[in-house]
């Protein structure tokens, strides 16, 4: 599916209709700080799953919640970002490059919002019991859910917004 | 599901490792200024978190985790080399221009 | 608080009022029928929430033959119009009526006939044929089987509330755009397949878990029926080309409703690009249809010749060349779109590939007829229609690979005629030939053989009518989707010719429908559960097999397991342990009905209402993954019981 968007956004990206390009709207040091919260994201998740697997119960609940804090950490980012742009009249309905921009951090953005619901349906029974063999299952596939959004990002930091920049 | 089993899921390092060269990779790319750099700095940090987040490739045999990753980057690439080779070729020919420009991107092709 | 929802909405013409009263007729007719024999809880408890991959198959399968009995009536007024508006006379509808109905002919068949019926026999088969209880993931199963009928319910709907999308079944932009298509018609087309697309994206993860994990002791893979292996093919390709369409379908909605500029002409949009990406998905698409359809083929042809499967090695490998190659091919559909030479050369030389694999595997069929002991039932009378018509399906497909061709008949009837050959003939008559062959497995009665003989020679003497026609036509000029020409053409005799194909296909279909009625009269009952002499495992058990669908987990140690445990009966009674099931859940319903509701919502931006059914299906996930009486065990009495 991310393969789909990002086949549109390398056609369309020069379709700016007289607007800003990438290399006018963004800013780069601020996409990396969103790349690092990301990534401790990924790396807390696996934290966390590594105490799911021992059961060490407060542990792992620590480190999915700070996942999910730092989640919520990159979401406001991008809202900020976008926001801003929107009030300044470059959203998605001025461009095709904004649009396909917009469609790929939106897609994105979308599955981190779900990773961090998620973080809490499953985190929410363990504050009242111990981990069963489930919870370490779905933890599981929960690390690895953050593992790939974080993977993706990297394709969109660097393709969208370093690549778009130069 | 998932070989739970696996050493490499409970131990600390890979993940540790991982998140070192994805940190030196990221700030790599940050200050590359070449778009071949960018990209296979990029391709470099994907593999290293799917060996050492993921564990890609380090399962027991048959090796369906690798073998499906394969068979994605296979389609990932048709489907946007194939777009972006189609699109190129449809714009070039598609796109009312005037002669001179025309003349222009001729060579192009 | 209703959108852009009015009591205009309401309003059709004569003939649209027609057919939503009689549908609304049915429905209330099996309400009330329902009602009056107190049939509610049994309908719920045993079918609606059953999480049994064979009555969830049969549940697709009945809701197919819903979708064909109206894509079949679709087609019969497109042929009726052809036939009518020549000249001076235009017809009994209007040409944009006549565009809803050819698209809604198109969605219909390809996405709730081809799928349904696909998936339905995988669903039934698939797991019996490889000794395992269930899926891997029975209630998921659930959850696709509602999506695909909620998706189905769009269209429906859209005959009694607002229109039904114009533009053809792939609905281009800029025409499915806001600009030139500003109703609700797109969005509706918009919404039934992307709802339906994730019941399948769902099915393809599932079938795919369960081929790879819950095959039994000693079935390897290459012990695997075909039909398995074509299964696993076709699962695949639904992984890696569904989502390509549920991103392209997610960018024309947002272009629709939230003004994005990806395929519009204006503001550096680009619509080629939307034809591009949803052939990449189109493609791998009717492969996807027609791949489990030649397992079916493989099943049947060994079992009615009394022979091996010729060449199992070469039928994998061909099945796993088409899989990747069908990824490939894609621009073979808009060759006229402007790409130039070099591309479009590629593409058609790797079109041009394909039909190699594909011709391995009919040799191959061909080759186990030969020196076999060859029994025309009808099942085997369906394979033989298939070889003759998607032969000749596949041939005018590898002429159409050839650009300088395609540029001649692209769009015209000559393509219309080649895909109704391949997917009729293939796919079509493969559910056929699996619906008359497994029909006594899964109700335990054999289907009156005159009549299915009398039904296949109806459907392939009208198939030959309705399309060999077509063919000319192409070459003559007709475009797809006419609804009005000139007689000057000389298109008229052939469309008649066409016409009266399309009556003797709806005799056919009808005779199927007599055929289920007179056979449950007749009520033979298959009681050995092996009725054909079958040679895979679905015919070790009962007819209809147990809930649990084996008592014992068989062992197996070769190709074709039934026919070696038939040569040598095992004796030995192995003990009985309780087996371990999965609970009927109402999740699939829920889910189903809000994702209709979503979707309803959003196509007449009831924004506050799309937001709460959104809300609503998450909170059911949440509460299904909070369940906890999610299985159940059968104790070994029952199955005593069962024997």
């Amino acid at each position: 599916m991310f393969a789909a968007f990002f086949a549109a956004y390398a056609v369309l990206k020069d379709g700016v209709n007289s607007g800003p390009s990438g290399k006018d709207l963004f800013n780069l040091p601020y996409a990396l700080i969103e790349t690092f919260v990301l990534l401790f994201a990924a790396l807390t998740s696996g934290i966390g799953s590594i105490f799911v697997h021992r059961r060490k119960r407060k542990r792992a609940i620590t480190f999915f919640l700070i996942t999910a804090l730092l989640g919520l950490g990159f979401l406001s980012m991008e809202w900020i970002e976008l926001s801003d742009w929107i009030q300044r009249g470059y959203s998605w309905k001025f461009s095709a490059f904004l649009s396909t921009f917009f469609t790929i951090i939106g897609t994105h953005a979308f599955h981190v919002f779900f990773a961090i619901l998620w973080v809490f349906v499953f985190l929410i029974p363990l504050f009242f019991r111990q981990i069963t063999d489930t919870d370490i299952r779905r933890l599981s596939c929960l690390r690895m859910f953050w593992q790939f959004i974080f993977i993706v990002w990297v394709c969109i930091f660097n393709i969208v917004y370093l690549i778009g920049a130069l | 599901m998932i070989d739970v089993s696996h050493k490499w899921n409970s131990s600390f390092k890979p993940l540790i490792l991982g998140f070192i060269a994805a940190v030196i990779l990221t700030i790599f790319s940050y200050l590359a200024s070449s778009m071949l750099l960018i990209a296979t700095l990029a391709v470099i940090e994907c593999v290293v978190l799917l060996v050492t987040f993921l564990g890609l490739g380090l399962e027991a045999k048959p090796r369906w985790n690798l073998l499906a990753f394969f068979f994605m980057l296979a389609v990932t690439i048709i489907l946007i080399g194939g777009s972006v080779w189609i699109m190129n070729h449809l714009n070039y020919n598609m796109m009312p221009m005037d002669m001179q420009m025309h003349k222009q991107m001729k060579g192009s092709l | 608080m209703f959108g852009r929802l009015t009591l205009e909405a309401f309003q059709h013409d004569w003939i649209e009022y027609a057919a939503g009263l009689s549908m609304v007729f049915g429905a209330l007719a099996t309400v009330i029928l329902l009602t009056y024999f107190r049939l509610w809880k049994w309908l719920w408890k045993e079918w609606l929430t059953t999480v049994d991959h064979k009555k969830i198959g049969i549940m697709y399968i009945i809701v197919s033959f819903i979708m064909l009995f109206k894509g079949i009536f679709d087609a019969v007024m497109m042929r009726l119009q052809q036939v009518w508006s020549v000249g001076d006379s235009m017809g009994y509808i209007t040409a944009s009526h006549f565009q809803q109905v050819a698209t809604a002919h198109g969605v219909t068949m390809i996405f709730f006939v081809g799928m349904g019926l696909m998936f339905g026999i995988i669903n039934m088969i698939l797991p019996l044929q490889i000794g395992a209880r269930d899926v891997a993931f029975p209630a998921l199963n659930s959850i696709s089987f509602w999506l695909f009928t909620s998706g189905a319910m769009f269209i429906l709907v859209s005959l009694i509330v607002g229109e039904f999308a114009g533009t053809g079944w792939t609905s281009y932009p800029p025409l499915s755009g806001l600009k030139y298509s500003p109703g609700v018609g797109v969005d509706y087309w918009l919404w039934t397949i992307q709802i339906s697309g994730v019941g399948s994206l769902l099915s393809g993860i599932n079938f795919f878990v369960t081929i790879l994990k819950m095959r039994c002791p000693g079935m390897k893979l290459m012990r695997m029926p075909i039909f398995v292996w074509a299964s696993f093919a076709t699962m695949i390709m639904v992984m890696f080309a569904f989502p390509i369409l549920t991103a392209t379908l997610n960018m024309l909605t947002t272009d629709r409703l939230i003004d994005t500029k990806l395929f519009t002409t204006e503001a550096g949009g680009n619509p080629m690009m939307y034809i591009n990406l949803i052939w990449a998905w189109g493609h791998p698409e009717v492969y996807i249809l027609i791949l489990p359809a030649f397992g079916i083929f493989s099943e049947v042809v060994a079992v009615f010749s009394e022979k091996r499967l010729f060449g199992y090695k070469t039928m994998v490998y061909a099945i796993f060349v088409i899989t990747f190659l069908s990824f490939i091919v894609w621009l073979h559909h808009f060759f006229t779109m402007g790409s130039g030479a070099s591309v479009n050369a590629f593409f058609g030389i790797m079109t041009m590939i394909i039909a190699v694999p594909t011709g391995v595997k009919v040799f191959n069929w061909l080759f186990t007829m030969f020196q076999g002991r060859v029994r025309l039932d009808t099942p085997m009378l369906w394979f033989l229609g298939f070889a003759i018509v998607f032969v000749l399906g596949g041939m005018t497909g590898v002429m159409m690979s050839i650009p300088a061709v395609d540029f001649q008949v692209h769009n015209t009837l000559f393509l219309v005629a080649h895909f109704h050959s391949v997917i009729i003939g293939g796919v079509v008559f493969g559910f056929f030939a699996g619906y008359s062959y497994w029909f006594p497995k899964f109700t335990g009665i054999m289907l009156n053989e005159r009549i299915g003989k009398w039904a296949f020679g109806f459907w392939l003497s009208g198939f030959l009518l309705a399309f060999m026609p077509l063919y000319l036509l192409g070459f003559m000029g007709a475009t797809r989707r006419l609804d009005h020409y000139e007689p000057q053409t000389g298109f008229f005799p052939l469309f008649a010719v066409a016409g009266v194909g399309a009556i003797l296909i709806c005799i056919g279909f009808g005779l199927q429908i007599l055929q289920i009625l007179v056979s449950i009269k007749e009520n033979k009952k298959d009681l050995s559960g092996d009725p054909w002499n079958g040679r895979t495992l679905e015919w070790s058990t009962s007819s209809p097999p147990p809930h649990y669908n084996f008592a014992h987990i068989p062992e197996v140690h070769s190709i074709d397991p039934f026919w070696e445990m038939k040569k040598e009966p095992e004796m030995k009674k192995k003990p009985l342990h309780e087996i371990h099931m999965p609970s009927n859940t109402g999740v699939g319903v829920y889910l189903g009905a809000l994702s209709f509701i979503f979707g309803f919502a959003m196509i007449w931006h009831m924004f506050w209402l799309a937001i709460l059914s959104a809300i609503i299906m998450v909170g059911c996930l949440i509460a299904r993954l909070y369940e906890k009486n999610t299985e159940y065990y059968i104790s070994v009495e029952e199955i005593k019981r069962d024997a």
